[in-house]
């Protein structure tokens, strides 16, 4: 089955240690230094949003150059490949992968950005002058450090991120079958008296 | 690849890291099993190592020695003697003409660590002749400091952080820790899945919010009203505990005069929320086997900063939530090392070790160590940070001696401290970045940068922890304690020091509750909580057990006040509280996170306004919009994020960007208690701006011209002085 990282929301404090784990590997890996995650706040919940390394992957489905190819770890784009043509991030269920670049302006960190648009557009939309984009997305940082793990994972504080596998899906499906079947039984013993029927 | 035990730079959780050093660079870092991380880190401990290598992406390192020889000249890269003389010549003649009362310092409760405050602070008294120095936390928990030695004798928190998570009851009141103390956030996730209750009082639904079992949102600035009302609740419903009433505290008669009138029903409107709730809240906290009050800025950066710490203080004694290890009062530090700038006595009216310059027992215990005659340290109290710009003004003081901080950021009302600081005799600023204050001075010292020395820091809740050098001094940067003790032999009271542990001794020798705290007990990732008086304690988590306080009769003392409103209230023209908050992902001014490659790229100018969307919509602003906000004070420009957390009728800004900079906005006007400025409170306007692609290009344009404008004042550091070019 597909691996994909999910997140304990009540864990969640919405630090950023994740995207700062995320950025710092790929960057050194000389990948895009984008995070591959991002954070999401509503009143109600703050959570990571991550890709789900989809068995049906529409982003690896409509890419028309190949740039997107299932591994035996995760579903990966080639920087290289890429032609920064936007699909993939057009069909993403999850919003789980989008454009970003590199501006050669701020590799020296001298940056001086000439903004063409409002912040507000559509990170689909967005370009900025002399930087070519392409696709990134969680290769669940199998590309670079596959012994390693998921470095966001490895990094939260509050231990709010998971990987979910085969194994660690499975044990969970156990308990929770387990807790079901007993809170049942203590409902049909107490009240419904099925049994007796 | 070679590892380097250190202490996090960022925030008062006293996070233990290895720094990474491969071929003479910090590469990377990893959290070890300190006392209070337990191994993890936040994004700031993961990723804020890389500014050590200079890397410019904001603003460049001090690696040399440079002066003004003239007010308003260029500054001009001098050899170390020259800098030194010049210095100290101007020091003498500033103190010959006006006095010693007319020379003002600030420690650094950031990077330096306490040996090096410790050596200022000696230099300031033994030297100079003056109290005057002081350190940020008088921008901070100034008023926790002051509000608790008044009360309970102890200007700390009273438990420890590792202890928080095996609390029955956290009341957070004003204080987010998700974005001020990451790792101290996650003690309270642990306490909650532990099967604590958790209450937020805020006027933001801020992170802990939605995992809290009572979540108070109140308005802006009502704090001691709401308290009171919360005290009020604790006394009429029997809740408070009479036997330790009596035998603990005084004052309790003369403090419910006051209390009896605050029903919740009397300040439901001002606190705009549920009279119900207070007293939930009220009936949570008492009745809990062990509660603990967390506070932070949202107190203590108010009108009323240190009346609530009294009044907090009280409630936890009534209540008898304190004196046990989960139970008690967690005000949690803000800079990582503003514990130790005060424990080190950077603080006008106290002596290292919280010993109180007006106490002649206690001079005079100073003057025999110091080798100075009897009568020779200044009894009177100094000056404190924000007593600058008017103390400026009056020509009281004439020069002012900056260690590692940056008050034209994070001090209110930036043009009145620009104009300030021009207009001192002389500005000597030892720091290890150009900052928009070390841009105006007449003097420049290169400091080492954390990484590049040794030292004991002090976490929050009270714990001496040791961090060492991964890296050499780049440049010519010295250590900060040998700047200090070369200028005060120049200045005719010779010090020496070898190292930091012979400064840590004296420190111990002088200070009874650190003298158990030896560098020994603090190696790997050892530490020593304090009071540890002797050399078998092994420290001390949990203050004021079996109610023995910390003042003369062992008793806390009740305080109640009465509620008054914030100074500068909205109204038509500025019809919105601007309230200053923290960035989770950079620090204090910035100089530090701003030069870290994945820190800034996470986050940067113009940084955001975090505005309710109703609010917004009512104005035509759309998210991400740039948008001016406006004060009595100045206007600047901003990111607007149409946020639901917020509460309607106020904005939030972090402090920490320099063009989207709150403290042009803010107001210089401070609790006379403790001379904290009223951050939390002014009004405001927030205006749209119609041309969007205009606004992206404006902000680009003054951040390039800012970064520019101090890459350009540091540039004569490049030029060696002409004696050592022809010597080379």
């Amino acid at each position: 089955m597909n691996t994909f990282i999910a997140i304990e929301p009540d864990r969640c404090i919405g630090c950023g240690t994740c995207l700062a784990a995320c950025s710092h590997g790929h960057r050194v890996a000389g990948l895009q230094a984008e995070p591959r995650l991002a954070l999401t706040f509503s009143p109600q919940v703050t959570a990571a949003v991550t890709c789900h390394q989809c068995e049906g992957a529409p982003c690896l489905a409509v890419c028309p150059v190949d740039a997107i190819v299932r591994t035996d770890e995760a579903v990966v784009v080639n920087e290289q490949a890429c032609i920064g043509c936007k699909l993939c991030a057009i069909v993403c269920p999850f919003g789980a992968i989008h454009p970003a670049g590199t501006s050669t302006a701020g590799v020296a960190g001298i940056a001086f950005e000439t903004p063409s648009q409002p912040r507000g557009t559509s990170p689909l939309l967005a370009w900025s002058i002399g930087v070519y984009t392409c696709a990134v997305k969680c290769d669940l940082c199998s590309t670079y450090d596959p012994e390693g793990g998921p470095h966001c994972v490895r990094a939260c504080p509050t231990n709010a991120l998971f990987v979910r596998d085969a194994t660690t899906l499975g044990d969970a499906r156990k308990d929770k079958m387990k807790a079901a079947a007993t809170a049942n039984q203590i409902m049909m013993g107490r009240s419904t008296n099925l049994k007796e029927a | 690849m070679e590892k380097h035990m250190a202490v996090c730079p960022y925030c008062g959780a006293g996070c233990k890291l290895n720094l990474l050093v491969d071929d003479g660079m910090v590469i990377g870092a990893e959290g070890i099993d300190g006392v209070t991380n337990e191994g993890e880190l936040c994004l700031k401990g993961l990723s804020g190592f890389d500014f050590i290598n200079d890397t410019k992406i904001l603003t460049p390192r001090i690696l040399h020695p440079m002066i003004r020889r003239e007010k308003g000249g260029e500054l001009e890269r001098v050899t170390w003697d020259e800098a030194l003389d010049f210095t100290a010549q101007r020091l003498t003649e500033i103190k010959e003409k006006y006095g010693p009362d007319a020379i003002m310092l600030t420690g650094s409760s950031r990077g330096p660590g306490n040996e090096a405050n410790f050596v200022m602070q000696k230099f300031t008294r033994a030297c100079i002749g003056t109290n005057n120095i002081d350190n940020c936390a008088r921008t901070c928990h100034g008023p926790s400091v002051i509000g608790l030695m008044d009360t309970v004798g102890s200007g700390a928190m009273s438990v420890s952080i590792p202890n928080l998570e095996n609390a029955d009851l956290i009341m957070l009141f004003g204080y987010n820790p998700s974005a001020s103390h990451p790792i101290v956030a996650r003690r309270i996730v642990k306490a909650k899945e532990k099967g604590a209750k958790i209450i937020v009082v805020d006027p933001r639904s801020i992170e802990t919010a939605r995992i809290a079992d009572l979540y108070i949102q109140i308005k802006n600035g009502c704090n001691l009203a709401f308290m009171n009302a919360f005290a009020n609740v604790i006394v009429s419903e029997n809740m408070h505990d009479k036997a330790f009433i009596d035998a603990h505290t005084s004052g309790f008669d003369a403090w419910w005069e006051t209390i009896k009138n605050y029903t919740p029903e009397s300040v439901a409107e001002v606190c705009g929320c549920d009279p119900d709730d207070i007293r939930k809240a009220a009936r949570m906290y008492a009745t809990a086997p062990n509660s603990v009050i967390g506070w932070g800025m949202g107190v203590t950066q108010q009108r009323q900063g240190v009346k609530v710490v009294h009044t907090i203080a009280a409630i936890a004694c009534v209540a008898n939530q304190i004196g046990r290890d989960n139970a008690g009062l967690a005000p949690v530090r803000g800079q990582n090392n503003v514990q130790g700038s005060c424990d080190m006595g950077m603080w006008p009216s106290l002596l290292p070790g919280y010993q109180k310059v007006e106490n002649p027992e206690m001079r005079a215990k100073f003057e025999k160590a110091w080798g100075l005659p009897a009568g020779a340290l200044p009894a009177e109290p100094g000056f404190k940070l924000t007593d600058l710009p008017h103390g400026v003004k009056e020509g009281k003081i004439r020069a002012f001696y900056n260690f590692g901080e940056d008050p034209l950021q994070t001090e209110p009302d930036s043009a009145d401290m620009k104009e300030t600081l021009e207009n001192l005799d002389l500005l000597i600023s030892q720091d290890i970045f150009m900052t928009q204050t070390t841009a105006l001075a007449d003097v420049v010292f290169p400091g080492t940068s954390w990484g590049e020395h040794d030292g004991v820091f002090s976490a929050s809740d009270r714990t001496f922890q040791r961090f060492t050098a991964a890296v050499p001094p780049k440049g010519e940067c010295k250590h900060d304690w040998q700047i200090f003790q070369e200028l005060s032999t120049r200045m005719g009271y010779p010090m020496h020091y070898e190292d930091t542990e012979e400064i840590w001794n004296e420190v111990r020798e002088l200070c009874p509750n650190f003298y158990g705290a030896t560098y020994e007990k603090m190696a790997g990732t050892g530490h020593a909580q304090w009071p540890v008086p002797t050399l078998e304690c092994p420290g001390t988590p949990t203050l004021y057990k079996n109610g023995q306080f910390n003042t003369a009769d062992k008793k806390a003392i009740l305080m109640a006040h009465d509620f008054v409103e914030p100074t500068e209230l909205p109204d038509d023209a500025y019809p919105l509280v601007l309230c200053t908050v923290r960035e989770v992902g950079h620090y204090s001014c910035r100089s530090m996170t701003g030069n870290c490659k994945v820190l800034s790229m996470l986050a940067d100018e113009p940084g955001y306004v975090h505005i309710n969307p109703a609010d917004a919509e009512a104005r035509n602003i759309r998210d991400e919009d740039l948008v001016w906000v406006s004060s009595r004070r100045g206007k600047v420009i901003t990111r607007a994020c149409l946020d639901e957390r917020i509460n309607k009728g106020a904005v939030y800004m972090t402090y920490q960007w320099w063009i989207g900079k709150c403290n042009d906005l803010t107001m210089h006007v401070t609790d006379p208690l403790s001379g904290t400025p009223e951050d939390k409170y002014s009004a405001c306007e927030v205006h749209s701006i119609d041309d969007q692609v205009w606004a992206e290009r404006h902000m680009q344009a003054l951040y390039s011209a800012l970064k520019d404008r101090l890459a350009a004042e540091a540039a004569p550091q490049n030029v060696a002085p002409a004696a050592e070019a022809s010597a080379e």
